[in-house]
């Protein structure tokens, strides 16, 4: 846990973390000195917490203001929250994906059941849902990710038109982005629902000689302003209609996974980390840099930083992804370098 | 705190309803129709008052809840008075904050 909060940390312009489960501070960063910050702080998102119980409701965050700082509060469960006392001018956006993120893997770690999804938990477009291509269907799981898409341009976003599914690598010409799953006969499906600042090498086109659709598109048109990003989750009836337990199953397929090839698995991992990292940038963006990290070093202290084990890597670094699609893909594109 | 803070706070994209908090921590004004709402708003009032009760790690000067219910509470605090808005959940905090800040001078 202190580790987690330590990781919160290396974010910018926050200060300082703790976590409260029922009343008890299981974790905290803050120093002796700042003993009456954390008390605050304590206090302050009691008195809120306490307010929500009494009007019955049930809430995800709370961020106040406290014009030197800010406190940000994120319920991990019923009186369970994870906070951070950042700067004013922290990335509040920026430490709510990381504080989200971080909620996932205390779950992950605690073995708490999985929360029940609300429709738009995280999703902060900038403007009302609109029929319109650029809105957000309402029925887009909280799969989003807000702060992550405002940082990534919006031509590299090439899944944003689901219809748009081509082979990547096979008709270069055709780089829309694949979804694995709905074309299997693709091994080097480019993943659904996001496109890096740098495309993933699976995804990358070998010679690209033209603009996806989606470049073609004004960015207005293609994306949200606020650079949510576009989601395909009505359009992917493939993975969208797998049961749960068995996206999971495909998730967790790592630890079942068949060792690399024998000449391999004991080889040193580190050249894969990059590409590793590049995939996950793919996948939940900028941030991906604070979680890859805090997942490195969390598999380093347990295993042999190998090539055959770097499935246990990959199922820490999928636990901060939002979807089981995106957990698959990530499975299946570290396996494939892996092979 | 004057009603046509309510009607202004009430033209800003994705504000639901407001309601005036006075120095005397009870709702003055509100076109919030949920009682319990109004009821929170004091609460949360009572929570950020008094000004230096943080003062180690500052004052309040804004609350926003993001609730399960695809809304956002806030409450901006306007000197001894506040502003509690109930705003939808998809527009961003930070753009409903700067645009409910014009409203209140001196927030």
């Amino acid at each position: 846990m202190r580790t987690i909060l330590r990781d919160l940390g290396s974010v910018s312009g926050v200060r300082c973390g703790y976590v409260v489960r029922n009343g008890e501070l299981l974790a905290s960063t803050f120093t002796a000195e700042q003993a009456a910050a954390l008390a605050a702080c304590q206090d302050l998102a009691r008195g809120v917490a306490e307010g929500l119980a009494l009007v019955d409701r049930d809430w995800e965050e709370v961020l106040v203001d406290l014009g030197e700082a800010s406190l940000m509060v994120l319920s991990i469960e019923e009186g369970f929250t994870l906070a951070t006392l950042a700067a004013a001018d922290a990335n509040v956006d920026l430490l709510r994906v990381v504080m989200q993120s971080s909620v996932r893997q205390i779950r992950t770690m605690l073995a708490l059941p999985p929360p029940v999804p609300t429709p738009v938990a995280s999703v902060q477009p900038s403007a009302p849902p609109q029929p319109a291509a650029a809105a957000k269907p309402e029925s887009v799981p909280s799969g989003a990710r807000p702060a992550a898409s405002p940082q990534q341009p919006a031509p590299t976003r090439p899944a944003a038109a689901p219809q748009q599914q081509a082979a990547a690598r096979p008709a270069p010409q055709q780089p829309a982005a694949a979804r694995p799953g709905t074309a299997p006969q693709q091994p080097t499906a480019a993943r659904p629902g996001a496109a890096p600042p740098q495309q993933p090498a699976a995804a990358r086109p070998a010679a690209p000689t033209q603009k996806t659709p989606i470049e073609q598109k004004p960015a207005a048109a293609s994306r949200p302003a606020s650079g949510q990003k576009p989601s395909s989750a009505p359009q992917k009836p493939a993975v969208a209609a797998q049961p749960a337990a068995a996206a999971k199953a495909a998730a967790e397929k790592p630890a079942s996974a068949p060792p690399a090839q024998s000449g391999r698995a004991s080889e040193d991992a580190s050249p894969l980390l990059p590409k590793i990292l590049e995939l996950l940038t793919g996948s939940i963006g900028p941030v991906a840099r604070v979680t890859f990290k805090r997942g490195v070093s969390r598999w380093k202290e347990s295993h042999t930083p190998t090539v055959g084990n770097l499935p246990s890597l990959v199922e820490i670094l999928a636990a901060d992804l939002s979807s089981d699609e995106e957990r698959r893909w990530f499975v299946e594109e570290v396996e494939r370098l892996r092979r | 705190m004057k009603d046509t803070v309510i009607e202004e706070a009430m033209r800003v994209r994705g504000v639901r309803g407001a309601a005036a908090v006075g120095a005397s921590g009870k709702v003055s004004a509100s076109n919030v129709d949920a009682a319990e709402l109004n009821e929170f708003f004091e609460l949360l009032f009572r929570v950020a008052s008094p000004s230096d009760r943080y003062s180690a790690v500052g004052a309040v000067k804004r609350i926003m809840v993001r609730t399960d219910e695809a809304e956002v509470l806030s409450l901006l605090v306007a000197g001894k008075e506040a502003l509690g808005v109930v705003s939808e959940k998809w527009r961003p905090m930070a753009e409903l904050c700067a645009d409910l800040k014009a409203l209140l001078p001196g927030v």
